[in-house]
């Protein structure tokens, strides 16, 4: 009996371990030692580090950038999950009717996401500054004239439809998939009760793709959250500050400015604010969901 | 169902459709046709055709980065990548669900938590953690880092399955 526990356990070691061990030296152990050094004074460089206790994390709450840089995200994931899950759904549900092109179509909304994030953020940094004045001066649309990354309020905007455009295809597989496992049964029968287009919409097909909108909301709003290539390759946080990501500002602290320690600490309060943020979001989605 | 009709409003649908999707699609083609025109022309017009196609840029950026190498680091890197996360993932994914119990969940909720991890936030000491076991500046080191930052990614997705 104690020799079957024996080989059980080794067995499970031999199937767990290799990933666990992985997991541990690549991103537990970094993990733990960044909250470390949110705890010194290191620079990144120096090999001399003292402990200062609180100090960087008084120092966060009391940085005007911090806030300005949080306020920037937060908006920033309130737009994008917006944009990405009603487009998504949107369109999942206008592919799903059976159209002739829909497998063309469906590649075609597909495809951008399959790019690289920092060549996207070239490119669209080309389009918006070259092309979009010269569809402003072709149709005489004011709105195309500003030059779109130099103003804060319009280079936040120009963000926001680069992300949609990349992960839209994204979103839109995951509940394309989720329709498609509607049962044609239960359709049917609602129907047949006498239930219209938009009602079995909302009171069938809603709550039974909830899986899909927990996974989608959930990673929406994580990758909003944890938002750096564009911002990086498309404004450089640019104009004046005002569209760096908190993930993006954490990379210039540590990197650009040597400010390894303080910047750890910010990275620790962001892992919090977004653990928060999870677990609230994941805690209310999986309450509501039902099986047919 | 019927969903096998096929009138007007299908027909509005997918036309709107077609010119959404071509929208989608033309930072593609505007990478597409730029790539063959010389830098005055593109300087002077990103839209328009190229005048006299050249596939000048392509022979110079083979030569220039070093592309057949480029491309050999990257499809190494990716397919080593890919079958080792795919065999450790779903071994470990297997035995987590296989065998449920206290210490499979703590391992699933412990790996899955950590998908909130920001990666700048592991990324310089990451790479202490590469250099203390000689893993830095070599193909194989990125593989195994690739192996620990992708694990938890697929072993959470299976074991959610």
């Amino acid at each position: 009996m104690n020799k079957q526990i024996y080989r059980k356990s080794l067995v499970y070691i031999a199937f767990v371990g290799p990933m666990l061990i992985l997991f541990l030296l690549f991103i537990f152990l970094p993990f733990i030692r960044s909250i470390i050094y949110s705890f010194q004074d290191w620079n990144g460089i120096n090999s001399h580090t003292h402990w200062v206790g609180w100090k960087n994390y008084r120092n966060v709450l009391t940085d005007t950038d911090f806030a300005r840089t949080i306020s920037f995200t937060l908006k920033y994931v309130l737009a994008t999950v917006i944009g990405l899950n009603v487009l998504g759904l949107i369109l999942a549900v206008a592919l799903n009717v059976g159209l002739k092109s829909r497998n063309l179509l469906r590649t075609a909304f597909f495809l951008p996401t399959v790019m690289g994030t920092v060549i996207i953020g070239f490119i669209w940094n080309f389009i918006i500054t070259r092309l979009f004045p010269q569809i402003g001066e072709l149709t005489g649309i004011g709105i195309l004239h500003s030059s779109w990354l130099a103003l804060p309020k319009y280079a936040f905007w120009a963000i926001i439809i680069v992300t949609v455009w990349h992960t839209l295809g994204y979103y839109m597989i995951i509940y394309l998939a989720g329709l498609q496992g509607l049962s044609h049964e239960l359709m049917e029968a609602a129907e047949i009760d006498g239930a219209g287009r938009i009602k079995r919409f909302w009171s069938i097909v809603l709550p039974l793709i909830r899986p899909s909108i927990t996974i989608c909301l959930f990673l929406s709003i994580i990758n909003g959250f944890k938002s750096f290539d564009i911002n990086y390759s498309l404004t450089m946080g640019g104009p004046y500050g005002t569209t760096e990501s908190i993930s993006y500002q954490i990379f210039q602290d540590a990197f650009s400015k040597d400010l390894f320690s303080y910047a750890s600490a910010k990275a620790v309060i962001f892992f919090l604010i977004l653990t928060l943020f999870s677990v609230v979001q994941v805690a209310i989605l999986k309450r509501k969901e039902v099986e047919a | 169902m019927r969903t096998s009709r096929y009138g007007a409003g299908k027909l509005a649908l997918e036309l709107l459709l077609v010119i959404f999707a071509s929208l989608t699609l033309y930072p593609i083609f505007l990478i597409l046709i730029n790539s063959v025109k010389t830098y005055p022309e593109v300087m002077k017009s990103l839209v328009s055709m190229p005048n006299e196609p050249t596939l000048e840029n392509f022979s110079k950026v083979w030569v220039l980065m070093n592309y057949p190498r480029a491309f050999l680091n990257s499809l190494l890197v990716t397919v080593s990548s890919v079958i080792g996360v795919l065999l450790a993932s779903s071994a470990a994914a297997y035995r987590l669900v296989r065998s449920p119990g206290k210490i499979s969940r703590f391992i699933f909720y412990f790996v899955l938590s950590s998908l909130v991890i920001p990666f700048q936030i592991i990324m310089v000491p990451a790479l202490k953690v590469a250099k203390d076991f000689h893993l830095v500046n070599t193909l194989h080191g990125l593989v195994f880092m690739y192996w620990g930052f992708w694990f938890l990614a697929l072993c959470s997705c299976i074991t959610a399955l």
